[in-house]
């Protein structure tokens, strides 16, 4: 008995990347299939998997990006799905994780020109499932902030880069569509929570980054990749009369909500604060203190389970400060530890840790011929 | 559910003269009489490739959207067994019990959906996705194709060329494996 092809392109669109490229020598139509741009519009639309992209080493040797599942129970062997290895030639010293979106992750190198005294600044956008990724100069010579997300209306990968200077700060966006960079910047300086978290959120076709103002007011900027335009959401009233210095925040999603993390007034008490509606500072909700944070080891969180498990990690200093001790952690909704998972792999020792949420496709850069 | 309804309104008119009160339980009797009428009615009957018939509740006929629309489109005589040439009576019965249970037993669904599983060959779930897909059940259909992904997922080209009857027309004689990038980019 025979499926009629209808039917069964309906199952290769529910099938896991990985299967479908093994898949692609079943026959010639099956290839045509697999490789059309099409179905893998389709197949990323309709089953999409996300995955946790961690990667600790700065340096560019072996670099290795680990990805791990955050629905399997980290007391298994199974959660470290795969480790993706980086495309990047061994001479390259510094890479950093900035992000991912629709299956394309974006990696960052900067370089030192000792004779000029500047940074150069070089982007590499790369789809680890198909090998596909190209390689982009930055018009700017600056230690860099940046993101990547996509503009549905145009249908295009957009990179931004924060460059600032002073009072301004200058939002770079390279279409992937044209190869082209474009430049808007707005009268306003921004201190960047640099060390809470690097990579920002995409959400509502926006990205999102934890910033303090020049009048040291803790804020959200929201840039718009599609109208290319930066807006400030303001955090509840609270927190920001709470606000310290010594506080740690993180701005991550919490099952589809903008969320912020602090640590408490107490030593093992952490809150989280949801935006209900975005945008809407009113919105903002204390909705759960945790009283099971270690106090020697600061936890940061880094995605919601579709349970709304809240994942994340320890990051332990020992003494000698290049030497760290990682411990993914996931919580459940009423905020008691589910899993405690120490790792012991060696992309875990050193270095600063990126982290992003991934989901695998089957997508080719869309590019104009 | 209308029967507690009703009853609670015969408590409230129990003050009222007996001959209002029977005239009232007469009229109860009567709608009674007609909401089963009409439940009668909406039950439709269905016809298998293999001459049974089926009588089955609106609440299941509901899930099979292709039934659902020849019913509204008027152009079919509802008296009249529909038929489903494409179906056997086991796959319909099968298709009935999906459906019931989706709705009913929502505590044990997936309880019920492993055996459900269980109890079906390669060639029986090739069947019943294609009578699902016919009839357009969703829920049904979305299981299924899941369940075809469950299996074959993690298996060979070999596998899925025998599972699918595809005939190989490619040249490779050894399997493909997902194109790990091997290049290196040249820098400086």
């Amino acid at each position: 008995m025979t499926l009629p092809n209808e039917l069964i392109e309906e199952i290769l669109l529910r099938l896991p990347v990985k299967s479908l490229l093994r898949f692609k020598c079943v026959s010639k139509s099956w290839s045509s299939l697999i490789s059309d741009p099409q179905f893998a519009k389709s197949h990323f639309d309709a089953a999409p998997t996300q995955m946790l992209l961690l990667q600790t080493s700065v340096c560019a040797i072996n670099s290795v990006i680990a990805s791990v599942d955050i629905e399997a129970p980290l007391n298994g062997d199974d959660y470290v799905k795969l480790a993706l290895k980086v495309p990047f030639n061994h001479k390259w010293k510094t890479l950093r994780l900035a992000g991912s979106c629709r299956g394309f992750i974006l990696l960052t190198r900067t370089k030192y020109i000792h004779d000029q005294f500047h940074y150069m600044v070089f982007f590499m956008i790369w789809n680890p499932s198909t090998g596909f990724h190209k390689e982009y100069e930055a018009p700017f010579c600056s230690e860099v902030i940046c993101g990547i997300g996509y503009d549905s209306s145009t249908d295009d990968i957009v990179v931004v880069a924060i460059s600032q200077l002073e009072s301004i700060t200058k939002f770079h966006c390279l279409s992937s569509r044209t190869s082209s960079w474009s430049c808007i910047e707005v009268p306003v300086g921004y201190q960047f929570m640099k060390y809470s978290q690097q990579v920002p959120t995409f959400l509502n076709g926006a990205l999102h980054w934890l910033v303090c103002s020049i009048d040291d007011r803790l804020k959200i900027i929201a840039f718009d990749v599609t109208t290319r335009k930066p807006s400030e959401i303001a955090v509840s009233h609270e927190l920001v009369e709470s606000q310290s210095y010594f506080i740690v925040y993180t701005l991550w999603v919490w099952k589809g909500y903008l969320c912020l993390w602090h640590p408490g007034k107490k030593p093992a008490e952490a809150e989280m604060w949801v935006m209900k509606e975005y945008k809407v500072q009113e919105s903002w909700n204390k909705s759960l203190i945790f009283t099971n944070i270690r106090p020697s080891q600061p936890f940061d969180p880094i995605c919601s389970t579709i349970k709304g498990e809240v994942f994340g990690y320890d990051y332990s200093h020992t003494l000698s400060y290049v030497k760290h001790d990682l411990t993914l952690v996931k919580f459940n909704e009423e905020g008691g530890v589910l899993d405690r998972q120490k790792q012991n792999r060696n992309w875990s020792t050193y270095g600063v840790l990126d982290c992003c949420m991934h989901t695998e496709s089957l997508l080719s850069l869309p590019q104009d011929s | 559910m209308v029967i507690t309804a009703k009853g609670k309104e015969i408590l409230e008119i129990a003050e009222e003269p007996e001959y209002v009160m029977l005239a009232k339980v007469e009229d109860l009797k009567m709608d009674m009489l007609r909401i089963v009428e009409e439940e009668e009615i909406k039950k439709i009957r269905l016809k298998t490739s293999d001459e049974a018939t089926f009588e089955v509740e609106p609440s299941i006929l509901k899930e099979m959207k292709r039934v659902q629309s020849l019913i509204n489109t008027e152009a079919i005589d509802t008296s009249v067994a529909i038929p489903l040439p494409n179906i056997t009576s086991r796959n319909l019965s099968r298709i009935i019990d999906f459906c019931w249970e989706h709705q009913y037993n929502t505590e044990n669904l997936e309880e019920f959906k492993g055996r459900f599983l269980k109890s079906l060959n390669h060639q029986e779930l090739k069947e019943l996705l294609l009578a699902a897909n016919y009839l357009n059940i969703k829920t049904l259909f979305d299981f299924l194709c899941n369940s075809f992904t469950d299996l074959i997922q993690n298996e060979s080209p070999e596998f899925i060329r025998d599972f699918f009857n595809i005939l190989n027309d490619t040249n490779s004689v050894k399997s493909m494996h997902a194109p790990a990038f091997q290049g290196s980019i040249d820098d400086d």
